[in-house]
């Protein structure tokens, strides 16, 4: 068996499907990278639709950390079939394993970029729940504003925008990003807002920050931005 | 209650749902995913094969060993759910034997298990609208002091209008729930095994009374 880094939120994806499973794990990797546990469980005993308590079992007891699990699941059996698996483990493991009702895609997508930023089990239970807090932050119109255009195929995608709130989390400034076209700002610390912003290449973003390292933590923000989010291009297809 | 009887129950139930396996995929192809018969096989197929092991234990590890196997070798949501009902009544035997007068503390046990489980109550057309009224009058049956036959008979008797009732509900729970109105009108394919069930374990009781 590979060895598996344990000191990040692992996520285990239950499917009736394998390739569902299978798929979705890999979408998640591809944002994460190889730091986030992730496994894929799909399928009954002889490799049809279902599900099966052992394989869930299994992929419990293979990930397991400290740190916490986070389960997706697809259809409700599949949340049955979570439970049950949990409860073959000792207490004290079962309280670390959470099962969440996160849409199975976009949830395991979501709960991989903050696991990978470090996030507690909490944490990435709330982003892939999107149950973060919606409070509006900087609401008053003071503040240094900068602009800055996005250079990237892609976009502030999902990889750069993990790498972006965890420098946005270095400082101590209060930090706003929105698209220029838009009238809301978003707190640029959260994964979940700044995902959400679903920005493109060759969109404007503004940044805004007030506290006492607000230009510093301006400057960086808007050179990692420019500097295409220290990605090759040829990195990205 | 000994070995012998325990190996009865285990092979009338292997057997009845082997014979209707089928007829309850066809009922779950209806308003589910179509592998109810061949799922639920599978587990007591398994059960079967362990027989002479499982008819060897105390009641409530025979108990713990079928509800085990049930969630381990069925797929979907019928392996933890009878998983849980087995499992359920072991946790309510009384000095690890299994007697009469005790019976409906343990089935009234499994059951919870089971809506906890499902999440789900009577009504939502599952399995629970077989169980349910089957614990019920097994309960008034003792109360008034019933013969073994006639207690029999009037539990078969109310689990099949208990799973029969099902026709008429709208799916509350689980995959047919996604149908809406349109599970009205087929019998829940979970309502249907646990009367088989019902039936074969009463089987086995009346064959050992002959």
């Amino acid at each position: 068996m590979t060895h598996i880094k344990k000191d990040k939120v692992a996520i285990v994806i239950i499917s009736h499907s394998p390739d569902v499973a299978s798929g979705a794990a890999e979408m998640v990797k591809q944002m994460s990278g190889q730091s986030v546990p992730v496994v894929a469980v799909g399928g009954d005993f002889e490799g049809g639709l279902g599900t099966n308590v052992e394989a869930i079992h299994r992929a419990y007891e293979e990930v397991y950390c400290d740190e916490g699990v986070l389960v997706i699941y697809d259809l409700g059996s599949a949340e049955m079939s979570a439970e049950t698996a949990r409860e073959f483990l000792d207490q004290e493991k079962q309280e670390k394993i959470i099962i969440s009702h996160a849409p199975l895609v976009e949830g395991a997508v979501l709960a991989g970029a903050v696991s990978a930023g470090g996030g507690t089990l909490e944490e990435v239970k709330s982003a892939a729940e999107r149950k973060t807090d919606t409070e509006e932050i900087l609401h008053s119109s003071e503040g240094n504003i900068q602009s800055v255009k996005i250079r990237h195929k892609i976009g502030l995608h999902a990889r750069p925008a993990v790498r972006f709130t965890e420098m946005a989390k270095g400082f101590k400034a209060e930090i706003g990003i929105k698209l220029e076209n838009q009238s809301k700002w978003v707190d640029a610390k959260s994964i979940v807002r700044v995902m959400s912003l679903k920005a493109r290449n060759g969109q404007i973003l503004n940044l805004k920050a007030e506290g006492k390292d607000a230009n510093q933590a301006l400057n960086a923000l808007i050179e990692f931005v420019q500097n295409s989010f220290d990605e090759e291009q040829s990195e990205i297809e | 209650m000994n070995a012998k009887l325990f190996e009865l129950m285990i092979f009338e139930c292997q057997k009845i749902i082997n014979d209707n396996q089928r007829y309850l995929t066809e009922l779950d192809s209806k308003i589910g995913d179509a592998d109810h018969g061949n799922n639920l096989n599978r587990g007591f197929q398994s059960i079967y094969e362990l027989s002479s092991e499982i008819s060897q234990m105390s009641p409530s590890a025979a108990l713990k060993k079928t509800g085990m196997t049930l969630v381990m070798k069925v797929g979907g949501a019928s392996g933890p759910l009878y998983g849980s009902f087995f499992m359920g009544m072991a946790k309510h035997i009384k000095n690890d034997s299994i007697i009469l007068e005790h019976l409906p503390a343990m089935l009234w046990g499994g059951i919870e298990d089971v809506q906890k489980r499902g999440k789900s109550e009577a009504g939502q057309k599952t399995m629970l609208d077989t169980l349910i009224p089957a614990a019920k009058q097994l309960e008034n049956e003792i109360e008034q002091g019933s013969c073994n036959k006639d207690i029999i008979e009037n539990v078969i008797k109310a689990a099949e209008v208990g799973c029969e009732s099902t026709k008429t509900m709208k799916a509350l729970k689980g995959r047919a729930s996604y149908l809406g109105e349109r599970s009205i009108g087929h019998i829940d394919p979970g309502a249907m095994s646990s009367l088989l069930l019902i039936k074969a374990i009463c089987n086995s009781i009346d064959v050992k009374n002959e």
